[in-house]
């Protein structure tokens, strides 16, 4: 018991710090960083690479649920019983993409994309019904 | 909570693009400050954590969401402090059971836990034996606290008032402390954190 009210007593202080921290103007601030030696830009610096490498994290996440949704709504839908030829099936999903923020944020893995790449995205492009699906025209 | 007080996840990131150089130093110290007795190594570890679990939240996934009202400075440090004390109090409870079970105050026999799983009583009995010495540490620091601030009268009362749950007119009418000496204090006391535990107030 006299332990963990160590834990508690410094849980509060921690507060009390917190809120004074919180109260600091930013001169304030610059002053004591300076004061204390420390470095401003190299602080900043690292935690702002950490904070976009949280961003782009959450972002990865988030496509990786979208792309499984639409995987899961795609598999549900009839395919195309064939698809157009490869050049022309590459300007299709090109251009489904170019004006859909949207799908481009779900299917841009910033690699170059195959052939089968691209026969899959117009599998689910016209699973979404982002376009219409054309046949091998043969 | 209106769906349309509720910031989206662009916003969360246009709210990051435009964090300043101090904003991100006051961050570091913060984080310094809550995340002792954590699993965050470095301040950059809590930053990555509640800005990914800010992003998904405002996309809809869960967890602590930022109001569009509430500035978004403040929003962090209330979430760096909710996220540290989760964590501690989830490692808290998760020991607190086993000690109970292990000393045999739950309906099975302790020695029955131990032939069930070897492997994860085993790290479970180190956990618990980890939790001790957190505890531990929080002692020592709070002990070298004390010391170092054994010369400095108005910071012990503020640490005294602390550990009491005193409100802050209550420490400074106990004191005698006028509300700019008591903010000074505050400020040794926070100065004072930091020298005693340069990487943060860790236990």
């Amino acid at each position: 018991m006299k332990k963990a009210k160590a834990a508690e007593k410094l849980q509060k202080l921690r507060e009390a710090a917190l809120d004074d921290l919180m109260s600091l103007s930013d001169d304030e601030l610059r002053q004591e960083m300076l004061e204390d030696g420390e470095d401003i830009q190299a602080v900043a610096q690292r935690m702002r690479a950490a904070a976009e490498d949280g961003l782009a994290t959450a972002r990865r996440r988030r496509l990786d649920v979208a792309r499984a949704k639409i995987r899961a709504g795609a598999s549900n839908r009839i395919l195309p019983a064939s698809r157009p030829p490869a050049a022309r099936l590459k300007e299709l999903v090109m251009g489904a993409l170019m004006g859909r923020p949207d799908l481009k944020l779900a299917f841009r893995e910033g690699k170059k994309q195959t052939e089968e790449d691209l026969q899959s995205l117009y599998d689910d492009l016209i699973a979404l019904g982002a376009i219409e699906p054309e046949d091998s025209g043969n | 909570m209106a769906e349309s007080d509720l910031a989206t996840p662009e916003e969360v990131a246009e709210a990051v693009r435009q964090l300043t150089e101090l904003d991100y130093v006051r961050l570091n110290a913060a984080a310094k400050i809550v995340m002792g007795g954590t699993d965050f190594n470095t301040p950059e570890d809590l930053v990555k954590e509640v800005l990914t679990k800010t992003f998904l939240s405002a996309n809809g996934e869960g967890g602590r969401r930022w109001k569009r009202n509430v500035p978004f400075m403040a929003f962090l440090h209330m979430t760096f402090k909710g996220m540290c004390s989760d964590q501690r109090k989830s490692v808290t409870k998760k020991k607190t059971a086993l000690v109970a079970d292990l000393a045999g105050d739950s309906d099975g026999e302790p020695f029955d836990l131990i032939g069930q799983s070897l492997p994860a009583i085993d790290d479970e009995l180190i956990e618990a034996s980890d939790l001790e010495q957190r505890n531990d540490r929080a002692g020592a620091l709070l002990a070298k606290i004390n010391d170092f601030f054994k010369d400095d009268d108005q910071v012990q009362m503020i640490i005294m008032g602390a550990e009491d749950d005193l409100a802050a007119a209550e420490i400074r009418a106990i004191s005698g402390m006028s509300q700019k000496e008591y903010d000074t204090a505050k400020k040794r006391l926070r100065r004072g954190l930091k020298k005693v535990s340069p990487k943060g107030t860790g236990s």
